[in-house]
């Protein structure tokens, strides 16, 4: 309740009170009316009280103030809807006709913001709801947030500031498209043993291991140089890229646009990766820490949280002009790694040599 | 019908209905029930009982009840809204002829009781009276209460429904209030409750917009959508949050009205209550208004200070304006009044409220036989002219040159004028033919003063009788007037009688009223009226001294003054003996030029005596200080005075009164100054922030975020100069910055930018672009960059 108050004077809504004030007092001074002289009395008591309800109710009612969710829409997907609920509940029987948030709803990725006021009243001993359905058709972080809230006293001459801290969130996801343009490249395949490349040498498989040949084994994997000096046919065991995590990097571009598609289009990609039993670890410049923020996904629910902690801080603090150098610094063991990058007017996960 | 999309912000679309889903709607019509209840019934009822009329409470009370109820109840639901307008239309017009023999005498019960109280209050016996059909005054003033308050209740009703426009509501209502309190009959305590009640909710409900009762109207929806856009989300309306207000209002009103009547009950402030000068002032306008309606307010012709050529009864209040009508030169010679004649009444045609040229209808030149030469004062100024030529003491000549300004078309001359062309126009009213009747010429009169106290010889009887005509319908007035004046004796002392009744117990105003229709304006003058100015006696005094058998005829014109000479004349250089040959009461003389207005327009009575012929007599009472000064000035410097009763106190504590009078007065004029101050100051600031907002409207997204952002560096200016975490020289920084890009890195710098993460470039390209590019800047950049600021 300690909560800071403030008073503002309406000076249209004064000049209006004085006027009459002035053609009451002229009219008593004139016509001697004792209807006058009771008016007078009205008006020169009523500013103050109607004054002290407000100041009171805002004492009583701006704890309470809150604005919420419902729980199953903290993460939306991208042109889906959600309801934003402003609650005000009042538990004093003051009343007044017009509370007013001036809330901020913005996009905390893109740090876009726009200011809005809702006006409410406050029904003595009561609750007052409002309810805004809104479609989000940008990805990121959406706010509203309300830091100050006031009431308009019931002549309207006065507005009673208070602080309150007042927000609610929600990530906006893309929809995971697995249409033919999220195909995956056939570097990724490759690399990923998914696809064999017909010419030797060419892909991107390590060998952990070297055992006897068991039928069925590739004809391209046997360790002919060992299987000669021991007679016995030897293999060589691949462990494919797709078995263990790839580093996948988002280089993510500063302008608007650019960045959204790529996020839109990278997930899908990583979508796709993830139906092929592929982990990814999500690599993400991070300004403010000066390094890279890693994002194990195995699921699209690890993928869906990770999305929603880069959605955290604003897209500025996520690209530099030295993310691959940076990547040599900060992994230099690093042969190759997956980069999801834009050229052009189109969203490519490439690998890229770590040197 | 796809509705346009409201962007909140960018990216964030808001879908669907934002408003509340809940509605209380009969809870917010029984508060808009209640708001109209209380305006009708405290403003009619408090009227009603303030005069004391007899009317049954409850009827009216339930009448207004039900009617307030039914016009709330029409914004339930859009078809009942216009089925409910068409069933009470067809009620109103049922009942209204229905009962229409108890609403109008109902009605003019009302009138009369009002007018009852008028007539007591003004001390007049003037009294407007309306025939009542129906016996019981009671039961038919209950009956035209109810209907009325049905059509006050449509009427307040379609004033607050869309929009509460309080304003017109009070102004109407409080009309009903004002009409008893003028008349010092003030409303009973309940009433006033109820009335403040219901004005305060109507200004409360408008303040805080509750305008539209349906959340799911057209109007509704396509207004708070408008509001949308302009990034503002009004909430939909909460009954409990009306009914709380409405509680807290009446809480305060009823507290309010009690301690007031507790501190300082009704009936002791009504018995130390004073008049003030302003009500003292406006009292013979009021009693017109009061009197005689709306028409009370309005003369019914053109006149020059109240006259025009016998015309009477027109006039409700003379208003002049003192610009000059005929420019006079001529040499002072008396005391006395001045007069200059244009015109003459003869004949007094009672009912129709005018004055007769007596020979109007006759040809000067054919007429058989002529008429005689006693209309005019031929002989006397034969007679003049004679004494003058033969060089005898006590006669003279003068010379006056009249110049018709701005006066009325018609001829201005001097008494005892040689000229007998002038004197037959004036006789046979023959301005449209005269000479001396065109307008802006000089004319030149060669008239012979009346110095002597008496005249050697006489000019002999009358012998037209209808000089001493007296019509029928005044007869009986008149008759009881004499009898009441107690008139008798010779010509000399019954005109001396007259005029001092005239001066004792009839008042003089400039603000007489009309005379109503159907009444003669003499009588109503003596028995009714009792106040007026110079038509009034001059024209009451012509027939009573008609009656009393004094030959006696009206005359206007003009009246100059010595004191108005002396003040208001210009000297010229022309030569004295030009103008005036013979002795003068005034000594040393010179040629003066007077400018008459309208404030010198004046009535008076020629009676005629056998030894002078026609001369004036004045039955006009004097001017009081009060009526002369008539200015819309001076009576707003009158206006917190009190009458003249404190005054007239015991001498011994006259200075003590005269200190606290003083003191009084200081305070108001100092009550008045700082109102006035704090009234202006508002005033000024509310101007240029309309202004401001004119400028803002009119101009295109360039200009209003130039405008938006000179009004931010302002605010920020201002504030540094006590904000302690500014410091009063960033304003010198900030103004003294050589372009945007230092202003708003400055501004970036103290996190004054509503969005502390956004970069200040963007808003100083925008403001770049906005400033200096010939094109208007993009909506999407000057919302991005008015976010900013």
């Amino acid at each position: 309740m300690n909560r800071k108050k403030r008073v503002c004077l309406s000076p249209l809504h004064l000049t209006l009170f004085l006027i009459v004030y002035l053609v009451d007092i002229l009219l008593l001074l004139a016509l001697r009316g004792y209807f006058f002289l009771v008016l007078a009395v009205l008006l020169t008591v009523f500013m103050p009280l109607s004054f002290c309800v407000s100041w009171r109710l805002a004492g009583y009612v701006t704890g309470s103030i809150a604005c919420a969710l419902p729980p199953e829409q903290r993460t939306i997907r991208q042109n889906e809807q959600v309801t934003v609920l402003f609650t005000i509940t009042n538990k004093s029987w003051l009343c007044a006709l017009s509370g007013t948030w001036p809330f901020l709803a913005g996009n905390s990725f893109y740090q876009t913001v726009n200011q809005q006021k809702l006006v409410l009243s406050i029904p003595p001993h009561g609750k007052k709801q409002f309810q805004m359905t809104v479609t989000v058709t940008n990805l990121g972080r959406i706010y509203f947030a309300c830091q100050t809230f006031f009431i308009t006293d019931l002549l309207g001459i006065f507005k009673i500031h208070t602080d309150c801290a007042m927000e609610c969130s929600f990530y906006v996801l893309p929809k995971a498209n697995t249409a033919a343009n999220t195909r995956l490249p056939e570097t990724y395949l490759s690399m990923t043993g998914l696809s064999e490349s017909p010419r030797k040498g060419s892909d991107y498989t390590e060998v952990s291991d070297v055992r006897a040949y068991r039928p069925g084994d590739r004809p391209r994997d046997i360790h002919w140089k060992l299987s000669a000096r021991q007679n016995e046919l030897m293999v060589k065991e691949r462990t494919s890229l797709s078995d263990s995590e790839q580093i996948l990097l988002l280089l993510l571009p500063p302008e608007k646009e650019k960045a959204e598609k790529l996020l839109r289009e990278g997930y899908s990609k990583i979508v796709s990766m993830l139906q092929h039993r592929t982990a990814v670890r999500l690599l993400v410049w991070d300004d403010t820490a000066f390094t890279f923020k890693a994002h194990s996904c195995t699921s699209t629910d690890e993928l869906d949280a990770a999305y929603c902690e880069i959605f955290q801080a604003a897209l500025c603090t996520h690209n530099s002009g030295l993310i691959q150098q940076y990547m040599k610094n900060c992994f230099p063991q690093l042969e190759a790694y997956l980069c999801l990058t834009q050229k052009q007017d189109t969203v490519e996960l490439e690998i890229c040599t770590n040197g | 019908m796809a509705e346009k999309t409201i962007l909140l912000s960018e990216g964030i679309e808001l879908s669907g209905s934002f408003c509340e889903a809940r509605e209380r709607r009969w809870t917010d019509l029984l508060v808009r029930a209640f708001m109209l209840f209380a305006i009708v019934a405290g403003s009619l009822g408090g009227m009603l009982s303030a005069f004391g009329i007899s009317y049954d409470k409850w009827i009216f009370f339930a009448a207004c009840l039900l009617s307030a109820l039914y016009c709330a109840s029409l914004y339930f639901a859009v078809w009942w809204e216009n089925l409910g307008y068409i069933l009470i239309f067809i009620f109103v017009m049922n009942a209204g002829f229905g009962l229409q023999t108890y609403i109008s005498s109902g009605f003019y019960g009302i009138l009369n009781d009002i007018s009852t109280a008028a007539t007591a209050f003004f001390g007049s016996s003037a009294q407007v009276s309306y025939a009542e059909q129906v016996e019981n005054h009671a039961l038919a003033i209950s009956v035209a209460m109810c209907f009325f308050a049905l059509i006050g209740s449509i009427f307040a009703n379609g004033l607050t429904a869309r929009k509460v426009r309080y304003l017109p509501v009070t102004i109407f209502s409080s009309f009903f209030l004002l009409v008893p309190i003028y008349l010092e009959k003030e409303p009973p305590a309940s009433y006033v409750l109820l009335y403040a009640a219901g004005i305060t909710t109507a200004y409360i409900l408008h303040r805080h917009r509750y305008h539209a009762p349906r959340t799911r109207s057209k109007s509704y929806q396509k207004s708070i959508r408008r509001a949308a856009k302009k990034h503002c989300f009004p909430g939909s309306f909460s009954g409990r949050a009306a009914l709380g207000t409405l509680f807290i209002v009446i809480s305060i009103c009823s507290t309010t009205t009690a301690i007031t009547e507790l501190v300082l009950p009704r009936t002791v402030y009504q018995t130390e209550r004073t008049r003030s000068a302003f009500k003292l002032r406006s009292m013979d306008y009021m009693e017109n208004l009061y009197l005689l309606g709306v028409t009370g307010l309005f003369n019914f012709y053109q006149t020059t200070g109240g006259l025009k050529d016998g015309q009477l009864g027109g006039v409700n209040s003379v208003r002049l304006d003192y610009e000059t009508d005929l420019t006079i030169e001529f040499v002072p010679y008396t005391y006395d009044r001045i007069y200059l004649k244009s015109f003459t009444g003869g004949m007094y045609v009672p009912y129709e409220n005018r004055w007769e040229i007596l020979y109007a209808h006759e040809d000067p030149l054919r007429s058989m036989p002529p008429p005689p030469l006693e209309i005019w004062n031929f002989e006397t100024t034969q007679l003049l002219a004679k004494g003058y030529h033969a060089g005898l003491p006590g006669y003279a000549r003068g010379i006056m040159k009249v110049r018709n300004v701005a006066a009325p078309v018609g001829i201005y001359v001097p008494y005892y004028t040689e000229d007998t062309l002038v004197e037959d126009t004036l006789m046979y009213g023959l301005y449209g033919t005269s000479p001396h009747s065109e307008e802006n010429r000089e004319q030149t009169y060669v008239f012979y003063p009346l110095l002597l106290d008496y005249l050697p010889t006489t000019t002999g009887p009358l012998t037209d009788d209808r000089w001493l005509f007296v019509p029928e319908q005044n007869q009986d007035v008149i008759a009881i007037f004499c009898q009441k004046a107690a008139l008798n004796g010779s010509t000399e002392e019954i005109t001396s009688q007259l005029r001092d009744y005239f001066q004792q117990n009839f008042p003089y105003t400039l603000s007489p009223g009309a005379t109503p229709r159907k009444k003669d304006f003499v009588n109503y003058f003596l028995a009714e009226k009792q106040k007026g100015y110079c038509a009034h006696f001059a024209s009451a005094a012509v027939l009573i001294l008609r009656h009393m058998g004094i030959p006696a005829r009206y005359v206007e014109g003009y009246a100059i003054d010595a004191i108005d000479v002396a003040t208001d004349a210009t000297l010229t250089d022309k030569n004295v003996t030009d103008y005036y040959d013979g002795p003068s009461l005034l000594e040393p003389n010179a040629v003066v030029s007077y400018d008459a207005s309208d404030g010198n327009a004046h009535a008076w009575v020629e009676v005629y005596d056998e030894s002078t012929g026609w001369y004036p007599v004045e039955f006009t009472p004097f001017q009081t200080e009060e009526e002369s000064q008539n200015s819309i000035w001076d009576m707003f410097l009158k206006l917190f005075q009190t009458d003249g009763s404190e005054s007239a106190a015991d001498p011994q504590t006259q200075g003590a009164t005269s200190i606290a009078s003083a003191l009084r007065s200081s305070a108001y004029g100092f009550a008045l100054c700082l109102a006035l101050l704090l009234t202006l100051v508002p005033a000024v600031f509310l101007t240029r922030k309309v202004l401001w907002h004119c400028r803002y409207r009119r101009a295109d997204r360039s200009g209003k975020l130039l405008m938006q952002y000179r009004q931010t560096i302002r605010r920020i200016c201002r504030k540094s100069s006590w904000d302690r975490k500014l410091g009063a020289a960033f304003a010198t920084q900030l103004t003294h910055a050589r372009n945007f890009e230092e202003q708003v890195l400055l501004l970036s710098h103290k996190k004054l930018l509503t969005s502390e993460k956004a970069s200040p470039d963007l808003l100083i390209k925008a403001l770049n672009e906005a400033a200096f590019s010939q094109t208007e800047i993009s909506r999407q950049t000057y919302d991005e960059a008015r976010g900013l600021l």
